[in-house]
């Protein structure tokens, strides 16, 4: 289940808190996204980046799949700007992902908030009255390395 | 979630048939992959030419891939898209895995899903 309400450069959009949902949810931003003037690449990082955050709240914040994801688009002439909201348990990502998991390990895990991480410009996160906030924004045409 | 099974002279290779190989479909792809049948010392090539979008969760999955078949069948990975190659940079697992622009052309031997 995905609703989805788009206004000028601005998308509002709810779906149920399930890895299913996240997917079927990224394929209707991705229709918003390519409707925007933004490069592929701008694109490419918030999908990774939206998908790893929403994939986190759906395993983590709602164990027993039970809840929904609220989710906000925002572009303006520097950035995309996304809010994630969830009403599920709490996750402060401030301490997490700050180092890339060593490949010569071959880990099966521990990726994720690393890329958020890399391809975000700010990142922050909040809790009140029971609702986890996360913001981020992601800078049009940077190329990190 | 879908693959197809190839024959290639000397490798086996595997086609992902999916757009978005994500946590959503991460651990199915996992499941189809172990019970593809892999004679020991045929290196298998996993070619992603249809995958627009890579996750860790699916990244993990093809790590977890690579440790499944173990040193006796290499693993190694083919036509990646412009954001699954960024995905393999950042994580530096362009150091680890053998990489081909393209797979080789492969004799069709059965779809898996």
């Amino acid at each position: 289940m995905v609703d989805l309400i788009a206004t000028g450069t601005d998308l509002h959009g709810t779906c149920r808190g399930r890895l299913l949902d996240v997917r079927k949810a990224m394929q209707r931003v991705e229709r918003f996204m390519l409707a925007q003037d933004v490069a592929p690449e701008t694109w490419d990082d918030l999908n990774l980046v939206m998908s790893e955050a929403m994939t986190n709240i759906a395993r983590h914040a709602y164990p027993d799949q039970e809840g929904s994801i609220g989710f906000h688009l925002h572009l303006d002439q520097t950035a995309v700007r996304c809010c994630l909201v969830d009403s599920g348990i709490a996750f402060d990502p401030s301490s997490t992902g700050r180092a890339a998991p060593e490949p010569s390990a071959f880990p099966e895990g521990g990726y994720g908030w690393f890329l958020v991480r890399s391809l975000t410009d700010t990142l922050s996160y909040n809790r009140k009255d029971g609702v986890n906030t996360l913001r981020f924004s992601i800078l049009h045409g940077v190329t990190r390395p | 979630m879908q693959v197809m099974v190839g024959q290639a002279e000397d490798a086996l290779v595997i086609t992902v048939l999916e757009s978005r190989l994500d946590a959503a479909v991460a651990i199915s792809f996992k499941d189809i992959v172990r019970d593809v049948t892999i004679p020991d010392g045929m290196r298998v090539i996993l070619d992603l030419k249809q995958v627009e979008f890579l996750d860790s969760s699916g990244l993990g999955a093809i790590v977890g891939v690579m440790k499944l078949l173990g040193p006796e069948r290499p693993l190694e990975i083919a036509a990646l898209s412009p954001p699954v190659r960024k995905l393999f940079r950042l994580t530096r697992m362009d150091t680890v895995f053998r990489l081909h622009d393209h797979a080789p052309p492969a004799q069709e031997i059965r779809a898996a899903e």
